[in-house]
């Protein structure tokens, strides 16, 4: 090992200049299988990442569904200035251009001993795994949502998919006067900035279509978790006396019949409901026995990303615990932390210092304008976390840049994902 | 998940020693001759570690971190800097360009909205890593 570290920084260090793109020389043993379970912004950006960076390992990435669907811009197919199909993109380019193998299959189990998987009709080694999991829901404190012909009618829309449409098809088929209720988890949830955007994109679509309908927001944290200030002014100017938000109000259970959600202080009616259900990582993460903070999250070693209870486990995205918020965009850059640490292990190289790297969210409050925050992470050696370098930076109010930029960010991040 | 939601920025101490050493970035590139030269003597003009202020950055911590850490951009500016659309592409920009746009990011010579933020976040040492990772790069062309 040391002769081959001292041989990779000669090499190195001989290019002078040209050094710097950091090429290995060193090539990993053919035929080392890595398999990525979860092709969200995470998943498919680690199975890119590797064969981009590892080009002799094998890699495997599963996910059961046949598309790629993009959370981030999917409220505003609730507000009506994008369709599902706009964020409907295909995996076919992972495997055409980097030789990412794609299986469409559902992950039954996992044998951290074996080092197997069991698919539906099949069984896959691996030499490490990634999973990129992220959230399910936690129904278990909120009564009446046990019932899943009850989450069909009240629906979350916190996965862009069938959910997204079938609320949108409430909202147009609300009566003019009627009320829209929706209720945020406690912290930490998938996309903080979320619930938020969307009283915006439904406010916009009730305002023009709906005008004398109304918006009940009951939030379970004691404020607006995120771009508190722009969101209200946003609330103020652009939809004046359409929103009435209630902080601290945790739901404690739902009653489809005669549509009313309760809470500590007392019952809410409303025509049209949308709970957005407390969360944890995905099932997957917990029979992979990677589940160990909070009994919801993983903690994971932020160099690499591997499990902190199981070795040559890897958990990335919404599924772990960390300073991090849970964003496509942070998923999208621990799965190259993640994909680099793999490639440096399989090829006897050594990642020295730590990473650093960015998030920035965009949040629509309308069909043309747009808040962004933004935060650059550094890993901090004593802590052992990534810490906000200089703390984030909010738009000081909704701007059409802003909105022309999010244009950007998502066109370039999906392509980063998945081409 | 603290991070990011809505705290002012972080402790003075860790800033202000950034601020230092970018104050001498910020020197070394002020002077009107080495802003915009595209010349063989960039390079030992731009030479951080004889101004003094290269700091805990080793030669092999950039070659090993520099290929992750440019990997940041491909967010919003495409894989290795090709952007697919609206962000300027990163691939093949001249290295004293690009130094000179994270600085005029960060005095805010150069208004932007992220950018501004972001770039201040970065050491010298790793923008300099990062702008000679981007100029290797052909300006087009290059299969992702």
């Amino acid at each position: 090992m040391p002769i081959k570290r001292r041989r990779f920084l000669q090499a190195l260090s001989a290019g002078a200049g040209l050094a710097t793109l950091g090429l290995p020389a060193v090539r990993a043993a053919k035929g080392t299988r890595i398999v990525v379970i979860g092709g969200g912004f995470g998943g498919a950006t680690a199975a890119k990442y590797l064969r981009l960076w590892g080009p002799d390992l094998e890699v495997i990435l599963i996910e059961r569904n046949r598309d790629f669907i993009s959370c981030p811009q999917s409220n505003l197919v609730l507000g009506g200035s994008r369709t599902l199909k706009d964020l409907t993109l295909g995996y076919e380019t992972l495997t055409a251009r980097h030789g990412v193998q794609l299986v469409h299959d559902e992950v039954n189990g996992i044998d951290p001993q074996r080092q197997t998987l069991a698919l539906s009709e099949k069984e896959i080694s691996y030499d490490r795994l990634v999973i990129a999991p992220g959230i399910d829901f936690v129904y278990d404190g909120i009564a009446g949502l046990e019932d899943p012909a009850v989450r069909e009618a009240i629906p979350h829309a916190w996965k862009a998919g069938p959910q997204t449409i079938a609320l949108r098809q409430q909202l147009e088929a609300m009566p003019n006067g009627g009320r829209f209720l929706m209720s945020i988890p406690r912290m930490p949830y998938r996309c903080p900035p979320g619930p938020y955007e969307r009283a915006c994109q439904v406010a916009f679509f009730l305002r023009y279509s709906k005008p004398k309908a109304r918006i009940t927001v009951l939030d379970a944290n004691p404020g607006i978790v995120a771009k508190q200030d722009q969101f209200l002014e946003a609330w103020e100017e652009k939809y004046p006396g359409i929103i009435e938000y209630h902080p601290n109000q945790e739901v404690t259970a739902v009653d489809s019949a005669t549509r009313t959600v309760t809470t500590a202080a007392g019952k809410f009616r409303a025509d049209v409901i949308n709970i957005i259900p407390p969360q944890r990582a995905a099932a997957i993460a917990h029979s992979a026995g990677v589940v160990n903070v909070d009994a919801r999250w993983c903690d994971v070693d932020f160099l690499s990303y591997e499990s902190t209870t199981r070795k040559n486990i890897h958990v990335i995205g919404d599924a772990i615990a960390s300073t991090l918020p849970k964003s496509g965009h942070m998923a999208n850059a621990e799965a190259k932390v993640c994909a680099a640490a793999i490639v440096a292990m399989a090829t006897d190289q050594r990642l020295v210092g730590g990473p650093v790297f960015a998030n920035t969210c965009y949040s629509h409050v309308n069909a043309s304008e747009a808040i962004h925050i933004s935060n650059v992470y550094r890993y901090d050696p004593v802590s052992r976390s990534m810490q906000s370098v200089h703390g984030n930076m909010v738009s000081e109010q909704a701007t059409r840049l802003d909105a022309y930029y999010a244009r950007a960010w998502a066109m370039n991040i999906w392509s980063d994902v998945l081409d | 998940m603290g991070a990011d939601t809505g705290q002012t920025p972080g402790a003075p101490g860790p800033r202000w020693q950034r601020q230092s050493r970018w104050c001498c970035l910020l020197a070394v590139l002020g002077s009107p001759a080495a802003v915009g030269a595209e010349t063989g003597e960039a390079s030992t003009r731009f030479n951080l570690a004889t101004h003094g202020i290269e700091e805990t950055l080793s030669t092999e911590d950039k070659v090993a971190n520099v290929r992750l850490l440019t990997a940041s951009c491909a967010a919003c500016h495409g894989t290795n800097g090709y952007s697919v659309g609206i962000t300027p592409v990163l691939a093949g920009l001249g290295r004293d360009y690009f130094i000179q746009q994270m600085v005029d990011f960060r005095s805010g010579a150069r208004p932007g909205t992220v950018m501004n933020h972001n770039a201040s976040a970065y050491t010298p040492a790793e923008i300099a890593a990062m702008a000679d990772f981007f100029a290797a790069l052909p300006r087009t062309g290059c299969d992702r």
